[in-house]
């Protein structure tokens, strides 16, 4: 009898510091988030304090709501909402992210599959081109689109996405579909698949993870780079959300703090969207290619 | 009202200069088309202009526009703004690709080197001649580089100390009064310090201030630099500014390091705002922001002085420039013009660059100015005639010096360095900026 109990007890002692210590991980996990999740609360709260209260009052949440500084943040810039630099923002990162995957796969394929002269020192030199700092780019460019007559408009920032620039996503896509075994690609040239064919119907559904890796950075990249946008665009009506963002900041005087934090907390959200939709697919894909090795 | 500030403050980003000097120097100057302004068939001429500020500045920069656009129908000017280093980025990088705007605001730190790249037009012969007749012609020499008049001063700006005035009450410390000397700094500092039972400074450290270096210099008949652009003081007038801030500091009449730090990142982080200091070298420019930025009672007074001397000057908050590859030069002076001269200007853009330019027109804005328009007018008529000349232009690196005088002056007051060697290593690093 005796014994029985022993066991029992200690299998609810056992049981106890089991949740005790489950308890205590939670806490701390718990406590390690807040520490990281605070600067977006106080973005949040902060959004929806009026002007007096955001440097008086430590708190990060608001004594009185308002929604003033949404109202006067939207409409900050004299004949132009921010809803208008919100639609610029998309066209061009949408447009970002559909070039990217058109031509950075493409290249990848010719990289990764196709033999032709000079292979190597092209991979090398693009790969090099990694290297390259911005500065040292937006000059020439600067001069190259002038001449163009480009200058005020979006195809600065779009057209040189849809001719594979962007040599970091080349490489991802490389690497990723160097993994496919090259059996895939002989079974369907044997079922009578030309190059087109095999990029199309074989290689591209199979790099779908890497696919969708490039386009979510793709996006939150487009979405948040300042300074080309800055540089290309100067009417008003064609300004972007960081453009609209910086100009909340005045470093010679007043940053008017709520209408800022207002807006980016309306900037954060397509990034946060497109992120939620995407990283569903993305572990999609990562289990879905069992193919591989 | 809300008046956004013209000078710029304390800091100047050193991307902005550093990437103009990058660029500038690599590739030369490829500006050989115009300024990226067309013209339609009926004869209307398009300009394009460009400035840094916020959207407040923006509403009656753009008021502005639209009163000289009704004057000259056949005129459009199409406008472009974005904050102050960003600004500076762009705009180097489209004098370097040959596309800047004809009219330009620039940066008085900037002006030598794109005068120096061939960049900026005359503005006193030429096609871009500007009627500036209307100003002091001390103020307007500001924009000169050499003999060439590439610039004219959009706003002016000078030298305070703002003081709280409400906390000084309350502590039954009397308000220094104009004419106070760097002795009275002491002692005042001190009073403050003991009656508050160290709670509250006297004055935000100035050791750290490039500008207070500055007016303390010529009041010793020295300036920061030479007219060759090298520098104009010895490492033993530096160790002596610092060596009176050091003692100032640890006597509690100043800041303590850690809150002078947070000097440059605006008037809305300052210690004046916090309410640890009750008085802050600034630009009068500048004393809308901390109005806006305190609940207390504000007051500007002028800077200490030596013998009388405060060393103070009409300091160009910001220029405007016609860029040399422009394709209508004449109507981008005549908009310049408007700019610095019209009364009707004036009334627009308000206060938010400082000073207007032209005399006539600055008095009849003061006429009509209140609040804390009114105390800046007042503070600007009461010191118009102890001011010292404007100096010419500062060099290229201009910028650098402020930012390495925050990070010595900043090392000597945690304790880490001493005057001397602060002093020694400010001088050998200025030295290089310069000769870059």
């Amino acid at each position: 009898m005796s014994h029985t109990a022993k066991r029992t007890s200690r299998r609810t002692s056992r049981r106890t510091t089991e949740r005790t210590g489950s308890l205590l991980w939670h806490v701390v996990v718990i406590v390690v988030v807040l520490i990281v999740i605070y600067p977006v609360i106080w973005m949040l709260g902060t959004s929806f304090k009026p002007a007096t209260e955001i440097v008086t009052s430590n708190s990060p949440w608001p004594l009185h709501w308002t929604l003033h500084d949404f109202t006067s943040g939207w409409s900050a810039n004299p004949g132009v909402t921010f809803g208008r630099f919100f639609v610029n923002s998309l066209v061009i990162s949408v447009l970002a992210v559909v070039g990217t995957l058109f031509s950075c796969s493409l290249a990848a394929y010719a990289f990764s599959r196709l033999t032709f002269r000079g292979r190597s020192v092209m991979f090398a030199g693009m790969v090099a081109t990694i290297l390259l700092p911005y500065h040292v780019l937006i000059v020439p460019q600067y001069a190259i689109f002038k001449t163009f007559g480009w200058i005020n408009t979006d195809l600065p920032l779009v057209a040189p996405k849809f001719l594979a620039t962007e040599a970091f996503f080349i490489f991802l896509m490389v690497q990723f579909m160097r993994g496919v075994p090259r059996e895939i690609d002989e079974a369907a040239r044997i079922d009578g698949c030309g190059p087109y064919r095999t990029f199309l119907w074989v290689l591209l559904p199979l790099t779908r993870p890497a696919l969708i890796t490039s386009s979510i950075f793709s996006f939150i990249w487009t979405w948040n780079d300042f300074f080309t946008q800055l540089v290309y665009l100067n009417d008003k009506s064609k300004f972007t959300v960081p453009i609209g963002l910086s100009l909340f900041v005045d470093q010679t005087g007043m940053t008017s703090y709520g209408p800022m934090m207002a807006m980016s907390v309306l900037a954060l959200l397509p990034v946060f969207l497109f992120f939620l939709a995407f990283q569903r697919l993305l572990v999609d894909g990562a289990t879905s290619s069992g193919l591989k090795g | 009202m809300k008046t956004t500030v013209a000078t710029v403050r304390r800091t100047r980003p050193l991307h902005a200069a550093a990437v103009a000097t990058a660029v500038l120097a690599s590739l030369g100057l490829s500006a050989c088309s115009g300024g990226g302004s067309g013209d339609s068939a009926d004869g209307t001429v398009h300009l394009s202009f460009s400035w840094w500020g916020d959207a407040t500045r923006a509403k009656s920069t753009e008021a502005a526009i639209k009163v000289f656009e009704k004057a000259h129908p056949k005129i459009k000017v199409s406008t472009t703004y974005a904050q102050f280093g960003p600004y500076n980025q762009k705009l180097a990088t489209q004098m370097a690709g040959g596309g800047a705007p004809d009219l330009i605001q620039i940066d008085w730190g900037n002006q030598s080197q794109y005068a120096q790249s061939n960049t900026l037009m005359d503005l006193s012969s030429g096609p871009a001649k500007v009627d500036f007749s209307g100003l002091d012609p001390k103020f307007a020499g500001s924009g000169k580089s050499g003999d060439k008049q590439v610039a004219l001063p959009f706003g002016q700006a000078t030298q305070s100390v703002v003081v709280d005035v409400t906390k000084l009450k309350s502590l039954g410390v009397p308000v220094p009064k104009p004419g106070w000397t760097w002795n009275d700094v002491a002692s005042f500092g001190k009073a403050v310090h003991d009656k508050s039972h160290g709670k509250v400074s006297g004055i935000t450290d100035p050791g750290i201030t490039w500008a207070a270096f500055q007016s303390w210099l010529d009041q010793r008949g020295t300036s920061l630099y030479t007219k060759d652009g090298e520098l104009g003081f010895t490492q033993a007038d530096l160790e002596g500014f610092w060596n009176f801030c050091d003692a100032l500091r640890k006597s509690g009449a100043a800041t303590p390091a850690n809150q002078t730090t947070t000097f440059s990142n605006g008037p809305a982080e300052d210690p004046l705002a916090k309410g640890t200091t009750v008085a802050e070298w600034d630009y009068d420019s500048i004393y809308a922001s901390h109005a806006a930025a305190n609940k207390d009672q504000l007051a500007l007074l002028p800077l200490p002085s030596v013998n009388g001397k405060t060393g103070m000057y009409a300091k160009p908050s910001m220029l405007l420039s016609v860029y040399a590859g422009s394709k209508h030069p004449k109507e981008a002076a005549e908009l310049l013009g408007f700019l610095i001269n019209d009364p009707k200007a004036a009334k627009a853009l308000g206060t938010s660059r400082g000073m207007f330019p032209n005399l006539k027109a600055r008095a009849s804005q003061a006429a009509d100015a209140t609040g804390g328009d009114k105390v800046v007018s007042d503070f600007e008529k009461a010191n118009q005639a102890g001011l010292s000349p404007t100096p010419t232009a500062p060099p290229k690196g201009d910028g650098q010096l402020i930012t390495l005088m925050q990070r010595e002056y900043g090392s000597i007051s945690f304790g880490q360095e001493s005057v001397k060697a602060g002093a020694k290593d400010f001088m050998t690093q200025a030295k290089q900026a310069l000769a870059k």
